[in-house]
């Protein structure tokens, strides 16, 4: 049993506030992924619950213990860094038996001999026990600094956007290798990202934050579906939203309020007799194609299975389904109407 | 590769030409400082006539003579007294016998020898340990008025350490430390601290953060994560720093002289004053300085590796 809750956390660095009022909870067993741009205050928040920094305001609570002024010793959480979090003058070995041998734990050899072996196993680096630890690959950096975190087992693991040093091959497969290694421990796990790739696949819930600020959290199919505004809505999806005055599409019959609409790149067909654009730009990505349309004012993204033949420069109709169209209004925030998409957790 | 015909023009690799001519510049280099180390260790094994013969002699019969005087007093005598004491009992009574004298005792070289041992090695220490404190808290919190401190300690490098030789003089006898290894070692650990901060504060900044904070979280106090994770990538900047130190301390002259006369005279001061037959013994100054380069010259060795790496620390290491 292992619940994280954060209750009105703020931390302010000069005139910047990195953290603002930040209250969440992340469930026992639960893969929260902490999501949003460069600056939004996500690896703040996470140094706030290891206990590397303190907040200016705002209480930490780890199993219903508040631990905002413990120590992060105390606390017993897992933090895997972006980069350099190898000591680099120890092996591999050692630098997973480096928890292990802490002065609060200081568990017999023989015990951590069987248990970084087991680790190492699992994350397939067993060869490279003996290796310094600047001898290796990046992914071998990085699978032993996930080791390092998952040899003990703390309350709660911090992930620093783990996956990002790597390539893109690579991330691929430490991804799914991560979310296998989650499940079977049933660790609960506070992640965070600027991928939103690697949030949805990951991801048990989503929090986005922006600005140091918490904007919505739900599971990425809620988000997907139902962004609560227009800067929640463009953080998850690849192409993202297409943001457009409604005029654009011609979609007159909107709620009181509506400034903008949002369509997503997958819903917008292409028809004989509707909106005319063109084709500016072409992306073949395999299983889609993303198209770059020009309308009269604006630009939008449009997805298209691979099978529809399209050229660049090439004159097109498109249509938007008013059902599947979401409205914000002048302050980005979006507008009931009432319907939301089924979704199941 | 073909390395002869490669003409293609490489950064990395120089030409063969170019290696011939910067390695027998530095040949030469080497040879031209190693001359006046080679004329003292040579001069330690002559006779007193044969050291100061003109033409220098550079083939000669070696012989301990200046390495016994160096360890010894000794007195003339008649070769009537000489004769009466019988036959001498050891090689070196033998050898001092031939100038008609006769051991009277030991020497204080030994003394002074442990006097620059202790002193030397004891600042150095206590200079690099007192630096790398000092460096980390300089690196690592927040101190106030940090960049004017850090200038402070810098400035006490600006002027010759001899420059304040009268007030540390008059200071000294005030408190009774004059010739003593205590006021020795604080002297030469005041004015080595300064560069012992500098120098590992460059290294402690080299050092990421992250490594402490792993070691935070991984459950190590704050000093522990210090000693466990810090020091030990520390260890070049720590070696490079201690050569410099303790080439200081080791050869400092000035204020030995003037702070120390019995006691915790240092050996730089004591050899040039050894005194033979008919002046300077100038063998026995050779063998004293021969013997007080060898603790230098086997430290340096010793942590090659890391002096080397750690001069040109900050622009290419590794």
């Amino acid at each position: 049993m292992s619940e994280l809750r954060l209750q009105g956390l703020r931390k302010t660095f000069g005139a910047t506030t990195a953290v603002d009022d930040l209250s969440l909870t992340v469930a026992d067993g639960e893969f929260l992924v902490l999501l949003g741009p460069t600056g939004a205050g996500k690896t703040t928040t996470l140094r706030l619950v290891a206990g590397l920094e303190q907040p200016d305001a705002g209480s930490v609570f780890i199993n219903g213990h508040e631990v905002t002024s413990r120590t992060p010793a105390e606390r017993d959480v897992a933090f895997v860094f972006q980069q350099y979090s190898l000591y680099p003058h120890l092996t591999v070995y050692d630098n997973l038996a480096f928890p292990l041998r802490a002065p609060g734990r200081r568990w017999p050899e023989e015990l951590i001999r069987a248990r970084v072996q087991e680790i190492a196993a699992m994350l397939s680096i067993a060869h490279k026990l003996d290796n310094r630890a600047t001898e290796l690959s990046g992914g071998e950096m990085q699978r032993v600094s996930i080791g390092r975190a998952l040899v003990r087992t703390p309350n709660l693991y911090l992930m620093d956007e783990p996956l990002s040093s790597l390539d893109a091959k690579l991330r691929e497969t430490m991804r799914v290798e991560l979310k296998r290694i989650q499940r079977d421990l049933g660790a609960t796990i506070l992640y965070v990202t600027h991928d939103q790739l690697e949030a949805m696949t990951l991801a048990d819930r989503i929090a986005i934050l922006e600005d140091g600020k918490l904007i919505q959290i739900g599971s990425p199919r809620e988000i997907y579906e139902n962004p609560v505004s227009i800067q929640a809505a463009r953080r998850l999806g690849s192409p993202p939203m297409n943001i457009l005055p409604p005029a654009a599409l011609r979609i007159l019959d909107v709620p009181a309020g509506t400034e903008r609409i949002g369509v997503r790149p997958e819903d917008i067909k292409l028809v004989e007799d509707g909106i005319p654009a063109s084709v500016k730009n072409l992306e073949h990505l395999g299983p889609e194609t993303v198209a770059l349309l020009a309308l009269e004012r604006d630009t939008l993204y449009l997805s298209l299975p691979p099978s529809q033949q399209i050229r660049r420069g090439q004159r097109v109709n498109i249509k938007v389904d008013r059902e599947k169209v979401i409205f914000f209004n002048g302050k980005g925030a979006r507008i009931d109407t009432g319907k939301t998409a089924e979704v199941g957790r | 590769m073909n390395k002869s015909r490669n003409k293609a023009f490489s950064i990395s690799e120089s030409s063969r030409r170019s290696k011939v001519v910067a390695g027998t510049l530095v040949i030469l280099y080497a040879l031209v400082t190693m001359i006046p180390l080679v004329w003292i260790f040579l001069t330690g094994f002559k006779s007193p006539p044969d050291s100061i013969a003109y033409p220098p002699k550079v083939f000669f019969t070696p012989t301990l003579e200046g390495y016994v005087n160096l360890f010894t007093t000794r007195s003339r005598q008649t070769p009537e007294y000489i004769k009466s004491l019988g036959p001498p009992k050891t090689w070196y009574e033998e050898l001092v016998r031939k100038r008609n004298m006769v051991i009277t005792g030991p020497s204080r070289f030994k003394d002074r020898y442990m006097n620059s041992l202790v002193i030397g090695f004891g600042s150095t220490f206590l200079a690099v340990f007192l630096g790398t404190l000092a460096a980390y808290g300089f690196s690592r919190f927040r101190v106030p008025l940090k960049d004017d401190l850090l200038f402070f300690i810098l400035s006490t490098r600006m002027m010759p350490p001899v420059a304040v030789a009268i007030p540390i003089y008059l200071m000294y006898r005030q408190l009774g430390l004059t010739d003593t290894w205590l006021g020795m070692i604080l002297l030469y650990t005041a004015v080595n601290v300064s560069l012992a901060v500098w120098l590992l504060k460059g290294f402690v900044d080299e050092i990421p953060r992250e490594y402490e904070e792993a070691a935070v979280i991984d459950g190590y106090s704050r000093f522990q994560a210090f000693v466990k994770v810090v020091l030990p990538q520390m260890r070049t900047g720590i070696a490079a720093t201690a050569i410099f130190c303790l080439i200081f301390a080791w050869n400092e002259y000035a204020f030995a002289l003037l702070l120390t006369s019995g006691t915790a005279q240092t050996a730089p001061p004591f050899i040039p004053q050894i005194i033979g037959e008919g002046g300077l013994d100038w063998p026995a100054v050779a063998a004293g300085t021969t013997l007080f380069l060898i603790p230098i010259v086997f430290f340096t060795i010793l942590l090659r590796k890391q002096l080397l790496r750690g001069i040109t620390f900050g622009a290419l290491r590794k």
